[in-house]
């Protein structure tokens, strides 16, 4: 379970990341629409809350707050490097 | 702001990273101690609290008969699975004992150990320095973190695409691409960092911030940390008639039933042996961040439960103690505790990033100067010597005498040794080439540990893998994967150290040669630092002189958030037009601050 709350953080800021022209262009080699982005901007925030609904149900409050900004902050990370070498995984 | 960033982070960053690379080691500081005793057998029976607690009071009330009191610590997932035992002497010129059991036979392990500090030399040296006094080192590191927190925040300040490059990192462009790396790794764990800072500020809180304690009630802190936190401080143990004790397994029973979601982690006992004996029973503290943990106490002689309530604290002490659980990260499961492992070397790079950038930024116009090359050793020999140093102290465990005098401290003398050696390589080697040179040397360094391991012990992979002791076995292979991705840094350094780098950045080059530019410097920098200080200390004891009611929780909160009005002042003495206005600016405000203390100290001392 604890994974899962890793992995919402990790399709929250995927989306966040894809919402912003530069990182979308990177990818589709366009800006996303209107309506895309703020599809993606919403859907990002609601994951990383979903997120932390998890861990907390996991862990109790404390540790579960703890737990989620760990994820977070590596989920970050992890997003940033996959677009940065993403011609390493992704075909355009 | 920006020139507050770049040289706060340079001038201590080399110590920071020291900081940083052994506090992150201090995590797995257990671990450590197990691969630097290979004496110990390798993975042993843990068995459960109802068995190991008795045999443990048993070889207490034989060895530590008249104590005051008894202290059990039972095995943490992460050690020797072995029993910590101590007593406290029941008068004052007395030894106070400790042993370290074996959880089955209740036993000290015969196996004569090696003499080492194992890993927790790395954390102690990460808060108190070495071969420095313990009073300066304390405040030197302390310097360092408050330093820290103010290059954080103004690093914010300063990061003007904080948003849009959240998610940037663009390698292979020269000093883009370290200005990236810093950026990215300071912004994605900025929440650890602040923690970290803050957390390790408020560790030694009155000793960095006195003023309150010293002005309002004349002490270090005694007082305020009494009256905060009651549990920790048992009155005046008294001496009573002796009395059986009551058993213990019960006891256990009762906490296990009313705890089930943690486990036992420690037992004290306090005037064993008497009619007035207390049992507490403590958490091993998995469930909770805070340091404080509920316990649960019994009578000694009959075995009642006599308390099981946590300590009602105030939002200060929880506050207080929620901060500095998180900076020990005991807490912490696996997952979590190989996280803040990630994050503390996160920070270190983080540093480090730091320091090269500044180098190079510099480089085209500022190569020539001794200052320059100053800085380019430093970072050579700290960020690539460091670890070479610490892999000089794993060597130094294997191959040093067994028999040797003082080994322990002989194991420390060469980590430090290999560091010195590391940062005078770099003076008449280019660049290029000491980098080279010394990150091969940390990949052979590290790579080769299981090599060594293997010739010198028999606790090698191919008997520590086969009987699942992965503790042991995770050690050498992490330092083989350490050695790998040394090499792999190296190698890729050789290649482009052989061709002429054409990369230009068109940055700022700061260069101040200015004679006056130099004065206003020194000038803010004085403001900020030293009055900058007063003015903090001025406003942490004119909150609790206002608000006397609760004034030891108003004490806490205003020493704990002093830190961050210091980087503030900082800031703003660094921010203002000129120094005249800064130094207007800090008299202005501190002059009747000044005397509103005054007269409300001598009012409540009439």
């Amino acid at each position: 379970m604890a994974a899962s709350s890793f992995f919402f953080s990790l399709a929250g800021f995927a989306m966040l990341a894809l919402s912003m022209a530069r990182h979308h262009r990177d990818l589709f080699a366009r800006a996303p629409a209107r309506s895309l982005e703020i599809i993606l901007r919403c859907g990002g925030w609601v994951a990383i809350a979903v997120s932390l609904g998890l861990s907390i149900a996991v862990a109790g409050t404390a540790i579960g707050i703890v737990q989620w900004t760990a994820f977070l902050m590596m989920a970050a990370f992890f997003v940033a490097l996959l677009l940065t070498y993403k011609d390493i995984w992704w075909r355009a | 702001m920006a020139w507050l960033h770049t040289w706060a982070g340079l001038v201590l960053g080399w110590v920071l990273f020291f900081v940083f690379v052994t506090g992150t080691l201090s995590y797995v500081r257990f671990e450590i101690d197990r691969w630097m005793m290979p004496e110990k057998p390798m993975v042993s029976p843990a068995g459960t609290a109802r068995d190991t607690v008795p045999r443990a009071l048993s070889y207490l009330a034989e060895h530590g008969a008249d104590a005051q009191s008894w202290t059990i610590i039972l095995p943490r997932r992460r050690t020797y699975e072995e029993i910590v035992v101590w007593w406290s002497p029941r008068s004052p010129g007395g030894e106070r004992g400790s042993a370290s059991l074996n959880a089955e036979t209740g036993l000290p392990d015969t196996a004569k150990v090696r003499d080492t500090g194992g890993g927790g030399h790395f954390f102690e040296m990460h808060y108190s320095l070495h071969y420095i006094p313990y009073e300066t080192a304390i405040r030197i590191v302390g310097l360092c973190a408050m330093a820290m927190l103010a290059a954080l925040i103004t690093g914010i300040v300063v990061h003007k695409k904080i948003f849009r490059d959240f998610f940037t990192f663009r390698p292979g462009k020269g000093q883009r691409s370290w200005l990236d790396a810093h950026n990215l790794l300071g912004v994605a764990a900025l929440p650890f960092h602040v923690m970290i800072c803050w957390s390790g500020l408020v560790l030694f809180l009155f000793t960095y911030m006195p003023a309150a304690p010293a002005l309002i009630h004349g002490d270090n802190g005694e007082r305020v940390m009494e009256e905060s936190f009651p549990s920790f401080f048992p009155g005046a143990l008294l001496m009573a008639p002796a009395s059986a004790t009551a058993p213990i397994s019960p006891m256990i029973e009762t906490f296990e039933r009313r705890r089930p979601m943690d486990m036992l982690g420690s037992v004290t006992v306090n005037a064993p042996g008497q009619t007035n004996a207390e049992v507490i029973l403590r958490p091993m503290g998995h469930e909770q961040v805070s340091l404080e943990h509920d316990s649960m106490t019994f009578s000694g002689a009959t075995g009642a439960l006599l308390r099981d309530a946590r300590p009602a604290l105030s939002t200060a002490a929880q506050t207080h103690d929620m901060l500095l659980g998180l900076h020990m990260g005991d807490f912490a499961g696996p997952v979590l505790r190989a996280f803040y492992v990630l994050a503390g070397f996160a920070s270190s790079a983080m540093i480090a990033t730091g320091l090269v950038l500044w180098t190079a930024k510099r480089r085209q116009k500022q190569a020539a100067h001794l200052g320059f090359r100053l800085v380019e050793a430093l970072n050579i020999g700290t960020i690539a010597g460091l670890p070479i140093a610490i892999a000089a102290y794993f060597w130094a465990n294997r191959l040093l005498p067994l028999n040797m005098a003082d080994r322990e401290h002989w194991e420390v003398h060469v980590m430090f040794l290999a560091w010195a050696a590391m940062l005078i390589w770099p003076i008449w080697r280019s660049p290029r080439w000491a980098w080279f040179e010394l990150l091969g040397l940390a990949a052979l360094a590290f790579g080769l540990l299981p090599v060594l391991n293997a010739l010198t012990t028999d606790r090698h992979l191919a008997a520590t893998i086969p009987a699942g002791d992965w503790v042991l076995a995770g050690f050498d292979l992490i330092a083989l994967v350490v050695g790998i991705v040394f090499a792999a840094i190296a190698i890729r350094l050789r290649r482009r150290a052989a061709t002429v780098s054409a990369r230009r950045f068109e940055g700022r080059a700061a260069s101040n040669t200015d004679v006056r530019d130099r004065l206003s410097v020194a000038s803010r920098t004085v403001a900020g630092v030293a009055s900058g200080y007063v003015l903090t200390s001025l406003f942490v004891v004119l909150v609790p002189l206002a608000l006397p009611q609760m004034q030891s929780a108003t004490m806490l909160w205003s020493s704990m958030v002093s830190f961050f009005l210091y980087a503030a002042t900082l800031m703003a003495v660094f921010h203002a037009r000129s120094p005249t206005r800064a130094w207007l600016w800090i008299i202005g405000t501190s002059a009747p601050l000044t005397m509103l203390v005054v007269i409300l100290l001598s009012g409540t001392a009439a």
